[in-house]
């Protein structure tokens, strides 16, 4: 293998390492999106997600509950990581066709 | 390329809290620099991967305090941290950053804990070569502080001999013989390539001799002398 294959080689395993890393940082946080609701002129928010086809809904509290602000933060960071995630499949992809043409 | 375009973002993002005053690059992306510092020379390879490796100087004496995981997730960089093969570095689809120390006497600590930067630096032998011989230059509107090219070279030479992994020792050995062609072209880089070289240990001299007598004869009639 030349060294240029051997360097793209090299990143391959890296992006193959990186998307078992991405997948186990996501499974840490909570899925779903944050709905809000207003009630007698109060905004309340809650955590929607799917579970066996169905989608369940959490209570999370008021603008100021230090509850739903956790959660907003691990959906938001959820969702930068699946981001990284696709990019990284993306590069991994590239990496594979490169290596591929060479063969 | 993309990672060009991080590891510059990098670079900005260091600038701006002041670290690049400490901080040496090293690795890969130093040809990257080099390129550009002697005018795009083409005899320069360009064999740069995802990992960018920073130096920290040992003692970390260091001008200015950071959080660097903070500085770093603003880039979208999440730390990976694990003990179980030795790794604490910063991932990102296009990049990977690493802090590395040298490793001093007989230490056989893996990481060195560096508390005004909040990270773990990746202790190894050999940096020493680099740390001692560094040089800052101007790039890309920034000042920044890399080995002088014969240190990186002599340092190539000596760390392909110790590798486990053949193929990066391989990898090693093959920027090393390149630079060498370049820099014995300049009058001045083998005046500097003479005086580290007699700076060195008995030991390092040793392995690099091992290495240049079969992989570059007029690097080696020079070191002879």
């Amino acid at each position: 293998m030349s060294t240029l294959m051997d360097i793209i080689n090299e990143e391959k395993n890296r992006l193959e390492k990186l998307l078992i890393f991405y997948d186990k940082e996501i499974q840490k946080l909570p899925k779903g999106f944050i709905s809000r609701k207003k009630i007698n002129g109060n905004i309340y928010y809650y955590r929607c997600y799917r579970k066996d086809n169905s989608v369940k809904t959490i209570y999370l509290g008021t603008e100021k509950s230090d509850n739903f602000n956790k959660i907003q933060e691990q959906i938001s960071e959820r969702r930068k990581l699946e981001h990284l995630k696709r990019k990284t499949k993306e590069n991994l992809l590239e990496a594979k066709r490169a290596l591929r043409a060479e063969r | 390329m993309q990672s060009d375009k991080i590891f510059i973002k990098v670079l900005n993002k260091f600038n701006e809290s002041g670290l690049l005053d400490d901080l040496i690059l090293i690795g890969g992306w130093c040809l990257f620099v080099y390129r550009e510092y002697y005018n795009n020379s083409i005899l320069i390879p360009l064999k740069r991967t995802t990992d960018l490796d920073l130096l920290i100087p040992n003692p970390p004496k260091l001008k200015h305090t950071a959080d660097i995981a903070l500085l770093l997730n603003e880039l979208d960089f999440r730390l990976d941290y694990n003990l179980m093969n030795n790794s604490y570095k910063f991932v990102h689809p296009d990049l990977e950053v690493e802090f590395l120390m040298n490793q001093k006497g007989k230490g056989n600590d893996d990481f060195y804990e560096v508390r005004a930067l909040s990270v773990k630096a990746v202790q190894l032998r050999y940096l020493g070569l680099l740390e001692n011989n560094s040089i800052k230059v101007k790039f890309h509107d920034l000042f920044l502080n890399i080995p002088e090219p014969a240190a990186f070279t002599l340092h190539k030479y000596i760390i392909s001999g110790r590798r486990k992994n053949k193929i990066k020792a391989e990898k090693d050995l093959e920027t090393a013989k390149e630079m060498s062609d370049f820099l014995l072209t300049q009058e001045e880089e083998r005046i500097k390539i003479i005086r580290i070289f007699k700076s060195l240990p008995a030991g390092w001299k040793k392995s690099i001799f091992d290495a240049v007598k079969q992989e570059h004869e007029e690097l080696f009639e020079l070191l002879k002398g």
